[in-house]
């Protein structure tokens, strides 16, 4: 009997565990090998562009929250600086300095989603790393609900500042985190760093040449583990980051494994810019109040900040009045998905799984 | 950009303005001449596709490139208009590989077709018959038309 080898197309998802939300790939196989994949996007599209345009900038606020839902501070940030721009607003120092605690914050807590789903996503089940990450985040998501109110959702960093202060209790409990956090960290590692399974998985897997990265407009940690040290708090320093001293971690190679390993580092290195700001807390107000409706002066901005996936970047544009003209988002997760063709094709199929999980992408951004 | 390269960019580009928007330098290019500029900046440090945007203006539409060079840490920002009544724009997919997915949003969200994309298909919203273009200014938010 003559063997006979033909393509199939599996399709993946979108209903699936490890496809982080709701994304679809049509992944066209030759034997275990992967040609061609093919995400089919746009399942949670909830047309935030065109929503902008008919909101008021107050009124949008809540909906930046849902573009990341993982990390909202960071798409509060990066609107309310894009607004701040245009209306030439000075924000007050404390708030400059809650921010980075609540946007770092929320680096950790999004990071260790992503720890968690990657492990989880590579069957490491029944080294109950899954929970581990979970159970962190909720000391994270207790911090940011003590600070903001809300536990998922913030709207907490908005136009003139914070809407809300730090108490002593809540400095308290983020000292103690703090101190705990990184021998946390260090348990990840012991489960999952050296295990053999986890290096076999993800070493050699899914390798993103620097070239392509940039050309594809990849940035974030994906960036960063293809070896470039490229970090936009570091490159162009937003709020007061350029008073805090921290590493930027960087990969060799751009592997799975590279980016797993710049995440790890980054927590730690978030640790560090937490406790500068905590003990630097400058005293004073907190947001320089803006009415409800407010006109926003005729131009056009374009703000970029570090977000846990990459560059989260706004493109805003005024006519002059109560609601943006045009409101565009530029998502890291967006362009770091779009790479995944170029670096999965030769790869088997089970590396597919890694790969995605690697990237840490999140439909929500993706599909706006 | 230094002011040799910005004496070069003007030598090979006559007809471009340049401009000063948002604190970032803006050169406004006519149409066909985009993927040449993009390119010339891509050799000169601007290798970054940060962004590519469409906006519709009352008359026409602008595609917006957000280009950025990691080694200098600046901006270059490229703008270029089409008409409303026949929105064609070449595609600078040979020079960003980016411009694959950004330039298909662009044409599934303002119905902006780009010459030269390897694969011009909507992206977010469902493949159907109807021409529909959501962010367009005469498109409502509750889906009809005007």
């Amino acid at each position: 009997m003559a063997l006979r080898t033909e393509e199939i197309i599996v399709n993946v998802g979108p209903q699936h565990p490890s496809t982080h939300g709701v994304l679809r790939m049509l992944v066209t196989l030759s034997g275990e090998t992967i040609l061609k994949v093919d995400p089919i996007i746009g399942y949670l599209h909830r047309g935030m562009e065109k929503i902008a345009e008919k909101r008021t900038y107050t009124q949008y606020l809540p909906f930046t929250d849902r573009w990341d839902y993982l990390s909202p501070m960071f798409n509060n940030m990066v609107y309310s600086l894009a607004v701040e721009r245009l209306m030439q607003i000075e924000v007050p120092p404390r708030a400059q300095y809650l921010r980075v605690i609540a946007m770092e914050l929320n680096r950790i807590a999004s990071h260790l989603v992503w720890f968690a789903t990657f492990t989880l996503d590579l069957s490491a089940v029944t080294m109950s790393a899954y929970m581990y990450g979970f159970r962190e985040r909720e000391e994270i998501l207790d911090l940011l609900e003590r600070l903001s109110g809300g536990r998922m959702l913030y709207s907490y960093i908005c136009p003139g500042g914070v809407r809300g202060d730090a108490d002593d209790e809540f400095l308290r409990k983020l000292d103690k985190f703090l101190d705990t956090f990184p021998k946390k960290v260090d348990e990840y590692e012991t489960f999952i760093t050296q295990n053999r399974v986890f290096q076999l998985r993800t070493r050699d897997v899914g390798i993103l040449p620097l070239e392509t990265a940039i050309n594809y407009g990849v940035t974030g940690p994906c960036l960063r583990a293809s070896g470039l040290a490229f970090d936009i708090r570091k490159a162009q320093p937003y709020c007061v980051y350029d008073q805090f001293s921290f590493d930027i971690p960087v990969g060799d190679k751009g592997d799975c494994f590279d980016r797993y390993w710049v995440r790890i580092r980054e927590m730690r290195e978030a640790v560090k810019i937490i406790r500068q700001a905590m003990e630097n807390l400058p005293k004073g107000d907190i947001l320089k109040k803006l009415p409800p409706q407010y006109k926003v002066p005729e131009g056009e901005a374009f703000v970029w900040i570090e977000s846990p996936r990459g560059a989260l970047g706004v493109y805003l544009i005024s006519d002059g009045g109560t609601k943006p003209y045009r409101l565009k988002i530029r998502a890291p997760s967006f362009s770091n998905l779009s790479v995944i063709n170029e670096i999965a094709r030769g790869m088997k199929v089970q590396d597919l799984i890694a790969i995605l999980g690697s990237l840490d992408i999140l439909l929500g951004e993706i599909d706006r | 950009m230094d002011k040799e390269t910005w004496e070069e960019f003007k030598k090979e580009f006559p007809k471009a303005e340049i401009k000063e928007i948002d604190g970032k330098p803006t050169v406004i290019v006519d149409k066909d001449e985009v993927v040449m500029v993009c390119d010339f900046l891509k050799r000169h440090g601007y290798t970054l596709p940060a962004s590519i945007s469409g906006v519709e203006l009352p008359d026409r539409f602008e595609i917006v490139y957000h280009l950025f060079s990691i080694s200098k840490a600046t901006w270059c920002v490229v703008e270029t208009f089409t008409s409303k009544d026949e929105p064609i724009v070449p595609s600078v997919y040979e020079v960003f590989k980016a411009a694959d997915w950004q330039e298909r949003e662009i044409f599934d969200m303002f119905g902006i077709i780009f010459e030269g994309h390897p694969d011009l298909r909507r992206i977010l919203l469902e493949e159907g018959e109807d021409d529909f273009f959501p962010l367009r200014k005469d498109f409502n938010e509750d889906g009809s038309p005007n």
